[in-house]
């Protein structure tokens, strides 16, 4: 009963959102090393590139889908824009103000507007509190109301959420997986956001709860006009929650376009593969799906070039060696649908290119020279 | 006041409540869809009332609560229903033999000078030496010199020794006019002397004696005099005699005692200043003194009658009885002698004599013996007779009126034990306390900030970990032992020293369980929602270190009360006469005393390990109790 309720819901959310144009948050080529120390002397050897140079925007009131294999830096991105970890290079600008900019004190006083939702309802919530304290506490702290209405407001943000008024006195260990993420929720509503980063909110969950949370996030989004960066690794859930849709490979943006556009025709050889293994409920339907051979690169150490073509069939069957020498440009092949593969190099891009590569080749080719006298010397 | 911007959520909430209002009233008639009504599920426990509820089931743990609890009832309240305090002297009034007086011959001489100048000062230290010397010779009269003086001594009888001057130094010059510088001269002496300087002569003759000029320098010069032996120009009269005023505290004059005994030997009246005073012999060897009236105005004897303490308090009655019955037993030669007489009672409370209102002693007839002792050489005759006396009930045996006996210092043992227990206990609590409260606040800081924060307060741990409890506090007790503090301050001292030596351990676990906690989804949102540090430490992070703490804290409570009853035992922590469980068994500290007086130690120690244990047992308990994986 309940289900079919929420779907019929769904279809009305499902229609498009009240939308304006302003660009809530914009990413600027943001990059997030973490430096690999040695043992002994702390010096730095190398860093690996969890987040190395990804832009986007995202407007009000609309869902950017982020998605990738395990390990490809989405949740880095995801904690990276809340300045929850230290940026390397990059903007992210919210509502045109550079969140690493801030003081920590202006800091404090924008974090109500951009919230997180983990993916572990268990860990993110502190087991020696009642919920009512883990959901009001910030809103406390920021004054987002005023104390006469405060346990109103609790209550009507649990309300909103799913919950009831009588869990405010509970602790979350006698809550279940869907009523915790419903908590996480609230806790991230209550301080009147703007912005939610979902970092797979959904993951830990089973389908069914995960339905509920998937349409409690709709329905929010659409009653308070909020904006959601939904990071996640189940195609499916992104496909039916986001407006746009950015696909991560070791921590680069390979695509990035509207959510129709994206499944109806993925135009980069790893979107491809990822999309063709979307599980299609239909037992006499016949799965096309593109298997790719080898594993995910090392981020510390990835490949030259473009990082995807150890990987890509396009790559071998076409044997393009600009894939391996140079990295391609992320750009924007249809209006609204960027892409970074050499595939869709237009001539001019082409013939630069080569030269580029043929400049290297003979820098290769002198010291590949220089080394054997090396060598030989020793 | 903080600003409180419109906030569109909450409106828009408020709309939507309103809204859902007016339809549930539109639907009020419809029929509600059956459903488990959450709210009236059994009420869910908290998290702390779940850990009490597995603690109670914890039988083990229950048995160590009993007895923590009755060692604070009885530490804390017990004192209350008990007659004694810890530091109640307990003692019984016993009747004593005691010495009361002592009788016997003066050992020395007493001098009294005749004239006060030089020559007489001179001899008084010399007297000594003169009479033994002429009591080796056997001879009854000598002279002698010393520097320029010399003397003349002469035996009167055993009692008294008379000295005369030959030759002394009258005083100095000036070596060119013959004008005396000090001492004195008569107007002739001077004379004879300006006039023996003017003739450059050294030694001169006027009347009887005999002038010396000794030059000493340009300017000055020592005139000493001979006198021819017949002059006897009396210095001093050294006696063993007595003289006892017969009035209590009147006070004999000097030049008084010197008539006296220069009248002795005549033994006829004699004149002072004025009066005439008549000799006059008492009872034993007494002499007594008259004066002009026939009252006894002094009495001379042989022995010298003081109290046992050494005071010269006895009236003149006393002292000529004891000298009776003294000198009957010296003649008869017994050993042992008694007479009855009137005297006072020692009161063992206040330990002085009781008086009446009037400040007199109120006396009793008691029978009074008198024994005599020789030491080293001298006899003395001791007056004792049975005195009531205060004697402190010394590891009294355990009976109705103390439960568990008396100590080595007459303490109620039970009701020690019981103050001891509140020191013991509350030692252990303000130690743990003050330990935990410095690990937190460190190993907080250093979990929660880490890098070179965290390396400096573990370098500080390590530090701490290696400094031995027991020199240390060997050190600060001779030094609080030096300071002679007062037993509550170095109470204090002793917990804030035990506190700063113990931290480190708590510091460690602190860090560790923060250092997890850290890195937790939970922590990482309490930064998201923009909490201040402060609140995140002590709201989200401490409140989960809580149960290891407390599990460590009670674990460590045990650990305390056996430090400080070690330390107190050796005499280093705790002092005499505040109680606490160790310092009880050091009143037993010898291997006889322990042998013999098993009913003070033994309670106390089946006490400190059943306290240990049962802090064990709840630690325990408490452990199982927060771990939700333990099942029993």
């Amino acid at each position: 009963m309940e289900e079919i309720k929420r779907d019929n819901n769904l279809n009305e959310v499902s229609a498009p959102v009240q939308n304006d144009d302003e660009v809530v948050l914009e990413v600027r080529n943001m990059k997030k090393y973490f430096p690999i120390k040695s043992s002994f002397l702390r010096l730095v050897v190398g860093n690996v590139k969890a987040v190395d140079g990804i832009s986007f925007k995202i407007k009000r009131g609309t869902t950017m889908g982020l998605v990738g294999e395990s390990g490809c830096g989405k949740s880095t991105a995801g904690r990276t824009i809340l300045r929850l970890l230290d940026i390397t290079s990059g903007e992210v600008l919210y509502k045109g103000q550079d969140i690493f900019k801030l003081s920590k004190k202006e800091l404090r006083k924008i974090r109500p507007k951009i919230q997180i939702i983990f993916q572990d309802p268990y860990s993110s919530l502190s087991p020696r509190m009642p919920i009512g304290e883990i959901i009001g506490e910030a809103v406390r702290e920021h004054n987002i109301v005023p104390p006469e209405e405060f346990d109103d407001y609790i209550s009507r943000v649990m309300k909103a959420c799913g919950l009831q008024e009588y869990h405010k006195d509970r602790y979350p260990h006698e809550f279940s997986g869907g009523q915790r993420q419903r908590i996480c929720i609230a806790r991230a509503l209550a301080l009147n956001p703007d912005f939610i980063v979902c970092d797979e909110p959904v993951s830990a969950l089973d389908v069914s709860i995960q339905a509920q949370i998937i349409n409690l996030l709709r329905q929010l989004q659409k009653e308070f006009n909020l904006t959601y960066l939904f990071i996640s690794h189940d195609l499916s859930v992104v496909e039916h929650i986001s407006d746009t849709v950015g696909v991560m490979y070791l921590g680069n943006l390979v695509e990035y376009a509207e959510t129709e556009k994206i499944f109806d025709k993925p135009l980069h050889p790893y979107t491809q593969a990822l999309f063709s293994a979307i599980p299609v409920p239909d037992p006499d339907y016949k799965m096309e799906r593109i298997v790719l051979e080898g594993s995910i690169p090392s981020p510390a150490n990835p490949p030259k070039g473009c990082k995807f073509h150890t990987r890509c069939k396009e790559c071998k069957e076409k044997n393009m060696k600009v894939c391996s020498m140079i990295e391609p440009p992320y750009k924007e092949i249809e209006p609204g649908h960027f892409c970074a593969c050499h595939i869709y190099d237009t001539p001019s891009e082409i013939s630069e290119f080569e030269k580029q590569m043929a400049e290297m080749e003979r820098k290769e080719a002198e010291e590949a020279a220089k080394r054997p006298n090396k060598k030989k010397k020793k | 006041m903080a600003e409180y911007k419109q906030n569109l959520l909450n409106e828009k909430l408020k709309q939507k409540e309103e809204e859902e209002k007016r339809n549930a009233a539109a639907h009020a008639d419809d029929n509600k869809p059956l459903a488990l009504d959450d709210a009236q599920r059994i009420k869910v426990l908290s998290p702390s009332s779940l850990v009490a509820k597995r603690f109670f089931k914890n039988k083990l743990a229950l048995v160590g609560l009993a007895i923590l609890i009755f060692m604070f009832a009885m530490s804390f309240i017990g004192p209350l229903f008990y007659p004694y305090r810890q530091t109640d002297k307990f003692s019984t009034v016993n009747a004593l033999e005691l010495d009361y007086a002592v009788c016997g011959e003066l050992t020395s001489f007493t001098k009294y000078l005749v004239v006060n100048d030089d020559a007489a000062k001179d001899a008084k230290l010399l007297v000594d030496s003169f009479i033994k010397t002429l009591n080796e010779k056997g001879e009854n009269s000598g002279e002698f010199s010393r520097g320029n003086s010399s003397f003349i001594i002469e035996k009167s009888n055993d009692y008294l020794y008379r000295v005369y001057a030959t030759s002394f130094v009258l005083g100095n010059i000036d070596a060119l006019t013959g004008a005396p510088k000090s001492g004195e001269f008569t107007d002739e002496e001077k004379d004879a002397l300006a006039s023996a300087i003017e003739s450059r002569q050294t030694e001169f003759d006027l009347g009887s004696r005999h002038y010396v000029i000794e030059k000493k320098s340009k300017t000055l010069a020592v005139v000493t005099v001979k006198v021819p032996a017949e002059e006897k120009i009396e210095v001093i009269l050294a006696s063993k005699l007595v003289l006892d005023a017969v009035k209590t505290g009147t006070n004999i004059s000097e030049s008084f005692k010197v008539a006296v005994l220069n009248a002795l030997d005549t033994g006829s009246a004699f004149e002072y200043e004025g009066a005439t005073y008549t000799f006059e012999t008492g009872e034993g060897d007494n002499v007594v003194i008259k004066d002009a009236s026939g009252n006894p105005y002094v009495v001379l004897s042989h022995y010298s009658i003081r109290h046992a303490s050494g005071e010269d308090s006895f009236d003149i009655d006393f002292k000529n009885r004891v000298a009776e019955v003294v000198s009957g037993m010296e003649k008869s030669g017994e050993k042992f002698a008694t007479f009855e007489y009137d005297v006072p009672q020692l009161n063992p409370e206040t330990k002085k004599y009781d008086v009446d209102e009037n400040g007199n002693y109120v006396l009793e007839r008691e029978t009074l013996s008198v024994t005599p002792k020789e030491t080293a050489g001298e006899r003395r005759y001791y007056v004792t007779y049975s005195q009531r006396k205060e004697v402190i009930d010394i590891y009294g045996a355990p009976s109705a009126k103390h439960i568990l006996g008396t100590d080595g210092d007459g303490y109620d043992v039970f009701s020690r034990i019981m103050y001891g227990g509140r020191v013991s206990l509350i030692v252990g609590f303000v130690v743990v306390i003050l330990e935990t409260i410095l690990g937190v606040i460190m190993g907080g800081i250093a979990g929660f900030f880490g890098g070179w924060v965290d390396t400096l307060i573990m370098r500080l741990v390590d530090i701490f970990y290696c400094i031995p409890t027991m020199p240390i506090m060997i050190i600060l007790a001779s030094l609080f032992d030096q300071l002679q503090m007062p037993p509550y301050n170095r109470l204090f001292w002793m917990m804030v020293v035990l506190g700063i030596l113990g931290w480190s351990g708590i510091a460690r676990l602190v860090r560790g369980q923060i250092l997890s906690l850290r890195e937790q989804e939970f922590m990482i949102a309490a930064e998201a929602t923009g909490l201040k540090t402060s609140r995140r430490i002590f709201k989200h992070l401490v409140p989960n270190v809580m149960p290891q703490l407390i599990v460590s804290m009670t674990m460590g409570l045990g650990g305390v009360i056996l430090t400080e009853s070690a330390l107190s035992y050796l005499g280093l922590g705790v002092k005499h006469p505040l109680a606490t469980w160790g310092n009880i068994i050091n009143s037993v500290s010898t291997i006889d005393a322990m042998k013999s007086y098993t009913y003070i130690w033994i309670p106390v120690g089946v006490l400190i390990c059943l306290t240990v244990i049962a802090f064990n047992f709840v630690g325990d308990g408490l452990r199982d109790a927060f771990d939700p994986r333990m099942k029993r």
